[in-house]
């Protein structure tokens, strides 16, 4: 097993904050008194401040304690949180992004900018200019109060592992010291002797008395990294007669008044963390290329089950069909653990939008609201990952060139306020992801024009409504008369398209002119295995994925013939085009006697496929396709069946789309 | 009187001086403590002189206090050759090791025989 590298570990866990702090920090602009969103924002900043000052990454520790400081001031209503301040924190955290990536970048003069354009949102005065890898506070000596805040007795005791974990006792101890005036005594009694020492562990404990007006979450926050696993009891101390109040740091011990231990605490605090998606300890980080590494293993082991499946199929042996019945059972159960390992909410991939909805309504001066529904949903996270960027296209489209600006949605009597609505929700074995918009709506007018301009259709072609609108996914096609940052460069909605393609899924629009514009992605669950239908076609194997199949029909001899030169069949008063796989793929053998066809369909669309034999369902190890046949459209993939052979996995999309070309050929034709 | 002639006379044997190394931190702990080990095997009485310019952190002041205990659970003394310093002080001050401070920590932290 291979040792994790600590500052990828960083990394990781730095990703996860930022997210949170962004998340909370968009929050805040709903409702800018939200006291626990501010706490949940200092919270993220407080923890990514230690943890890159843990890891050896300085300039950031230094960079976010101005930003921890500016929401520490605000948390203590010194300062009201401001749109400004959220902005310019945005600003900041990309900047931290970038001081994650890049640490030992040159990055003095955007610090020194952003920090000037915080602490002017801040309200602060711009004492320092320079103030990059400035060192964190040091300890200040413990003083007699002069404060006059509550007294607090703390005793604490870090894990065994504390030190070897890269936490510094000394570094909490000075962070206590900072909170007020305090004395430290350490706690030896449970030292062993030198021969019984592992030299890494840590064996001491504290006693701290402290008197501060930070409150009890200051404490709680200086121990934020190592709550769960520590033992914490913070005991309130009656307040001082004013008089003594100065010898408060030298005076025996005050009665305590209330004692809370802080593993009761602790869950007031997680459930803060937990609102704003924080990691709860029973989560286990696994490295997302080990769960790719399992998957294979999965999938090797399906193929190897198929085969003794059939080995056991052809053998008489009973004892040899139980196991090979229980095998098959336990591989499929494990297939579906293993799918449910990979899923992950596709809320994860919302989350960033709401951030980039930010930053194009300040872009464009619209005023957008962006809503997000089935956030739950979950998605293998490979398609997670793959859906990224043409969400952002499609996002940045519906507010570029779907959303009205504000004075032109109020004249034809809209809300000043455009609304794009980003859903999901799976049906079947797919998820269906929406981007509604309340805009405009596509220009057919212009579509048209634009279309016929570059010679995609002739001039007064007659096009369905679905078929204008779906030439907005053709390459280089763009109606935007006007290039901007965000959208219309003609670039975007085909590469979406074929994205979405690759993913095996369907991309789908609606547009109603002056009422908005809806594009619905439909994409399979998961990428890996599917679950497909085996059938023969000349003397070739095929699978078709079983989520594609409507139906299987038989085509009698009289049919086909009938047929002839159409290819179309009645099915339920409906005519559906098919295609005969023998001859697409050319086999050169005889038709079976007795052929069959199997209705798939995408969405609306539905196409016959014409195989010679239906051999029945079939656990399906998708394996791409070779370099050298990656522009093979009528096959998204292959496996390996069991008996060692290769079978193509049809790519149901392409079919159909040739079976409708074909059926609108024919229509033309009359 | 100095710590070094104090422990040879109270133990009866020779002190054995151990110069350490001026790292004394988390990483070297292990052979922090290994060295202290032998010394003390091989004499019973050792002298831990502390470079000025060493790097002492938590770690360090742990393995010591180890070593104390350790000659009063076998026998034997250990002793530092030279009052705290540097920052094996700044340690101590750091982690609340020198409040409320017994006489017997301040001798031998300090090679003061009275309390403060």
């Amino acid at each position: 097993m291979t040792s994790l590298d600590p500052i990828q570990v960083f990394r990781t866990e730095a990703a996860e904050l930022f997210e949170q702090i962004e998340t909370g920090l968009l929050d805040l602009l709903n409702d800018l008194s939200d006291q626990a969103t501010i706490d949940a924002v200092f919270r993220g900043l407080h923890t990514l401040k230690g943890s890159g000052s843990m890891f050896g990454f300085e300039a950031l520790a230094a960079f976010t304690h101005h930003c921890e400081t500016a929401f520490d001031r605000v948390r203590k209503g010194q300062v009201p949180a401001t749109a400004e301040l959220v902005a310019a924190v945005l600003d900041a955290q990309d900047h931290m992004k970038a001081l994650v990536s890049t640490p030992n970048g040159d990055h003095e003069e955007a610090s020194n900018r952003l920090l000037a354009a915080l602490q002017a949102a801040a309200g602060e005065p711009s004492a320092h200019a320079t103030v990059v890898a400035a060192p964190l506070p040091k300890a200040v000596a413990a003083e007699p109060s002069k404060t006059g805040g509550k007294g607090f007795r703390i005793t604490f005791r870090l894990p065994v592992n504390a030190m070897a974990n890269g936490t510094n006792p000394l570094g909490l101890l000075d962070e206590l010291q900072e909170l007020g005036s305090c004395t430290v005594k350490a706690d030896l009694s449970t030292v062993p002797t030198l021969d019984a020492l592992e030299p890494t562990d840590l064996h001491i404990g504290w006693t701290l008395d402290l008197i501060t007006d930070k409150g009890r979450d200051a404490i709680d926050d200086v121990f934020i990294f190592v709550m769960d696993d520590m033992e914490l009891t913070v005991t309130e101390l009656a307040p001082p007669a004013p008089a003594a109040a100065q010898e408060a740091s030298a005076a025996a011990a005050p009665a305590p008044v209330a004692e809370v231990a802080a593993k009761a605490d602790a869950p007031k605090a997680q459930a803060a963390d937990a609102k704003h998606g924080a990691k709860q300890a029973e989560n286990v980080r696994v490295p997302a290329e080990r769960l790719d590494e399992l998957m294979d293993r999965v999938g090797e082991l399906v193929i190897a089950q198929s085969r003794l499946s059939q080995l056991a199929g052809s053998s008489a042996d009973i004892h040899l069909r139980a196991v090979s019945e229980d095998v098959e059972r336990l591989s499929g159960e494990l297939r579906d653990t293993m799918m449910v390992l990979r899923m992950v909410p596709v809320g994860s991939l919302f989350g960033r939008f709401r951030r980039l909805v930010h930053d194009l309504a300040r872009e464009t001066g619209k005023v957008i609201e962006l809503e997000t529904e089935g956030e739950t949903t979950e998605v293998d996270k490979t398609v997670i990952e793959r859906l990224a960027d043409p969400l952002v296209h499609l996002v940045r489209n519906s507010v570029d060139h779907g959303l009205e600006p504000p004075d032109e949605r109020v004249a034809s009597g809209k809300e000043k306020t455009g609304r794009v609505i980003l859903s999901a929700r799976q049906s079947g074995g797919e998820v269906i992801i929406t981007i509604k918009d309340d805009g405009r709506g596509v220009n057919r007018e212009r579509v048209r024009a634009k279309a016929e301009a570059s010679g995609l259709i002739q001039p007064g072609q007659m096009l369905t409504d679905q078929e204008l609108l779906q030439l907005i996914f053709q390459p280089g096609f763009s109606t935007a008369a006007q290039v901007t940052n965000l959208s219309g460069r003609g670039v975007g909605m085909d590469v979406v398209k074929k994205t979405v393609e690759a993913l095996r899924g369907i991309i789908d629009i609606r547009s109603e002119p002056g009422r908005g514009s809806e594009i619905s992605l439909r994409i399979p669950l998961t990428l890996a295995i599917i679950d497909g239908l085996l059938v023969r076609v000349g003397s070739g194997s095929y699978v078709i994925p079983l989520s594609a199949v409507e139906e299987c029909l038989e085509l009698s001899l009289e049919d086909d013939l009938r047929s002839r030169g159409r290819s179309f069949i009645s099915l339920r008063d409906n005519l559906v085009p098919f295609l005969r796989l023998r001859e697409l793929f050319e086999t050169g053998t005889p038709p079976d006697r007795y052929q069959k066809m199997v209705v798939i369909s995408t969405g609306d669309e539905r196409v016959g496929l014409v195989v010679d034999q239906i051999i029945g369902d079939h656990q399906t190890v998708i394996k791409s396709m070779s370099k050298l046949h990656h522009d093979v459209v009528t096959f998204s993939g292959a496996t390996i069946l069991g008996d060692g052979n290769v079978a193509l996995i049809l790519d149901v999309t392409h079919l159909v789309a040739v079976g409708q070309q074909q059926e609108a050929h024919l229509r033309a034709a009359g | 009187m100095t710590a070094d002639a104090d422990h040879t006379a109270s133990d009866g044997a020779e002190a054995h001086r151990l110069v350490l190394p001026s790292s004394l931190s988390i990483r070297q702990a292990g052979a922090t403590r290994e060295l202290i080990l032998a010394a003390l095997q091989e004499s019973g009485v050792v002298l831990l002189d502390v470079p000025d310019d060493a790097e002492a952190d938590l770690s360090f002041i742990q393995i010591v206090e180890a070593a104390r205990r350790q000659v009063v659970s076998h026998g034997g003394s250990v002793a530092l050759a030279h009052p705290a310093s540097g920052s094996v002080l700044t340690t101590l001050e750091r982690g609340g090791f020198l409040h409320e401070m017994t006489a017997e920590d301040q001798l031998f932290w300090f090679h003061r025989k009275e309390a403060a």
